[in-house]
């Protein structure tokens, strides 16, 4: 049987067998052999402990070392350790210095390579481009053509007798500027970034990255768009924001003492203005219907123009086109009792209906009245663009014109919709009889004060 | 745990630290990984006073500690370890566990050997550094100084003799007995 001096120095050299190991156990079950064990491993302790204090003398060689082949040294590459504690600050100064300024770089490069892309990258491009409208890059300026790049600090200036449209690749996103418009494109790395130095512009936005929304400046505003239409005019001093699909974000950029809010939302139906001398509020559009356009083949009923057409909002459709327009909105009574309405196109030449609902809700609608061209008079359909259409409006040329008398209660919404099918220009009119009037008295077209849009996408309000 | 209850803790590991060390590297016998293995149980140990763990025992908790990971690191190296198991630890632990009783008369040996091995001569003290620092085994250490096997052994088996020796002696004289 082996010491417990062998046994050590056994597992010292890495040589200890399973039997040694079981003898070692077995002296260790002793409580003699397990204080020389800790004596053992203390001599150890001290004479390193000792050694690592000291400074490291000039290693003894042999008398004759010239003589002697040169052996390598088996640790020769092993580095000395010389550390007190020395892991802990090692590792708190690796996870305090060393990482947090390595994510900085990686996200310093990150961030600059991103700026870099999007200065670099097309904003977006003319899709339109009506007259002489020009480009500003820097200090040069031409003509935009059909298909011209923008690029970040463009400046797009369509002339009083132009017009222009701004789209985007792979998103039927469209910025319709009007004449005299005067539109800058910034940097799109927070989102597309457009700046309105005046004119109007009628946009329609796709859905966009709620993180990188869409964001309109103007002189005095801030418009910030997810996906939505609408029209934002900026003239001298107020910036006005009509919504007709969708939700905008306004934020008025300077501020007075009489605004109580800095931004607001604005929904479709509605209308904010920023002015210095007006306070920044929402309000509902007035006078105005929401209005879905299609292009459809001449003799589509509107019945089907939602399926056989195509709609064709915010894309500006050849003149030639066959179109049939569905104006959609709500019609609040002034008064309590019962309405007439009549229906007349110019000359009653072009199709229309008239839908009034018994509540708020589309589905509830009925046709009260519409004009059907009679064949001996002629159609408006086929019509060849450029002639001149004839004023003339008459609200009892036939039976169907007029309505049956509508009760409706004062202050009370109704879901209200005109048909009309035509070449641009045509625009059916709608004329009442108050209640309480006289059955003879004139007939006048309605107050369109009483109107206002849908705030339903077109597809929500399909017949 | 409070401030002063914290700065005792860390006082005690550091004083405690000789016998930590040893327990360690008599475990794994390699002075660099026994270093490694010292420095993870103080990271542990600092990390615990941090989160306010309660230990109760600090000497106990630290040794318990470094068991475990003296296990992993067995396991991590089974085929040069081919003895590593956990009776053969529990042992080892209880042997230490037994002398905490008699700490006193460990740290003034330990202070005394410190003192042996300076008052050794260099040619001595350079085989020990070869052994001990470096942690060579005795065929590298016979490469280095350019002698057989058996005599480095032989050499350094004596060298601890003497020391022991000399430590013995010295405590002695302090009026120190085992």
């Amino acid at each position: 049987m082996k010491t417990l001096q062998e046994l050590i120095a056994a597992w010292d050299a890495g040589a200890l067998s399973t039997e040694d190991a079981a003898e070692l156990k077995q002296l260790l079950a002793q409580p003699e052999a397990r204080t020389e064990l800790v004596g053992e491993w203390l001599l150890d302790e001290a004479i390193y402990d000792t050694l690592r204090s000291q400074p490291s003398a000039a290693p003894v060689t042999s008398p004759a070392p010239a003589l002697q082949p040169q052996r390598p040294s088996v640790r020769a590459a092993t580095p000395r350790r010389h550390r007190f504690f020395p892991k802990l600050v090692w590792r708190e100064a690796r996870i305090t210095i060393r990482w947090p300024f390595g994510f900085a770089v990686a996200a310093a490069f990150v961030v600059a390579g991103v700026w870099l892309y999007y200065q670099a990258a097309a904003v977006g491009q003319l899709q339109e481009v009506k007259a002489r409208v020009v480009v500003e890059r820097g200090a040069k300026t031409f003509a935009a053509q059909r298909g011209q790049l923008l690029y970040p600090g463009d400046l797009v200036k369509v002339p009083a007798d132009g017009e222009s449209t701004v789209a985007w690749q792979n998103e039927p996103t469209r910025l319709v500027l009007e004449p005299g418009a005067q539109l800058e494109v910034l940097s799109p790395i927070r989102g597309k970034r457009l700046w309105l130095r005046a004119g109007v512009l009628q946009a329609i936005v796709a859905p966009q990255p709620h993180w990188r929304p869409m964001s309109l400046l103007t002189p005095q505003a801030r418009a910030t768009v997810v996906g939505t239409r609408f029209i934002l005019a900026a003239t001298n001093g107020m910036t006005r924001l009509e919504v007709i699909e969708g939700a905008v974000r306004l934020a008025k950029t300077h501020l007075t003492a009489i605004d109580t809010l800095a931004e607001v939302t604005v929904r479709a139906g509605e209308l904010a203005v920023a002015a210095p001398n007006m306070k920044l509020a929402v309000n509902a559009i007035r006078g105005k219907l929401t209005a879905d356009t299609w292009a459809a083949p001449p003799g589509t009923p509107f019945v089907e123009a939602t399926t056989r057409g195509t709609l064709a909002n915010g894309n500006l459709l050849p003149a030639t086109e066959n179109r049939i327009t569905r104006y959609r909105g709500f019609f609040t009574a002034p008064d309590s009792g019962e309405f007439t309405f009549w229906l007349a196109t110019p000359s009653n030449h072009a199709l229309a209906e008239l839908h009034l609902s018994t509540d708020e809700d589309p589905a509830h609608k009925k046709k009260i009245a519409d004009v059907t061209p009679s064949k001996t008079k002629g159609n408006s359909i086929g019509r060849q663009p450029g002639t001149p259409a004839r004023p003339l409006l008459n609200f009892q040329e036939a039976l169907n014109q007029k309505s049956l008398p509508q009760k409706l209660t004062a202050g009370q919404r109704y879901y209200f919709e005109l048909w009309e099918e035509g070449v641009e220009g045509e625009t059916a009119v709608v004329g009442w009889r108050l209640p309480n009037q006289p059955v003879n008295s004139k007939i006048v077209p309605m107050d369109q004060t009483c109107l206002s849009p849908s705030n339903q996408p077109a597809g929500a309000a399909g017949r | 745990m409070d401030l002063d209850r914290q700065q005792q803790m860390m006082t005690e590991f550091v004083a405690g630290r000789h016998s930590l060390f040893a327990f360690i590297n008599g475990c794994v016998r390699n002075p660099h990984d026994s270093e490694d293995l010292f420095q993870e149980v103080w990271v542990r140990f600092s990390r615990a006073l941090a989160e306010q763990v309660e230990i109760q025992d600090q000497a106990k908790w630290c040794r318990g500690t470094a068991r475990n990971l003296i296990l992993h690191y067995w396991r991590d190296r089974k085929s040069e370890l081919p003895v590593a198991d956990e009776e053969l630890m529990d042992l080892v632990e209880l042997a230490f566990t037994e002398q905490e009783a008699s700490h006193d008369f460990w740290r003034a040996r330990q202070a005394a050997l410190s003192e042996c091995v300076q008052e050794l001569p260099e040619r001595s003290q350079h085989l020990l550094r070869l052994k001990y620092e470096q942690g060579l085994s005795a065929d590298a250490v016979a490469g280095e100084v350019r002698q057989s096997s058996g005599a480095v052994l032989m050499s350094l088996s004596r060298l601890r003799r003497a020391l022991r020796d000399c430590a013995e002696r010295k405590l002695k004289l302090q009026g120190l007995h085992a």
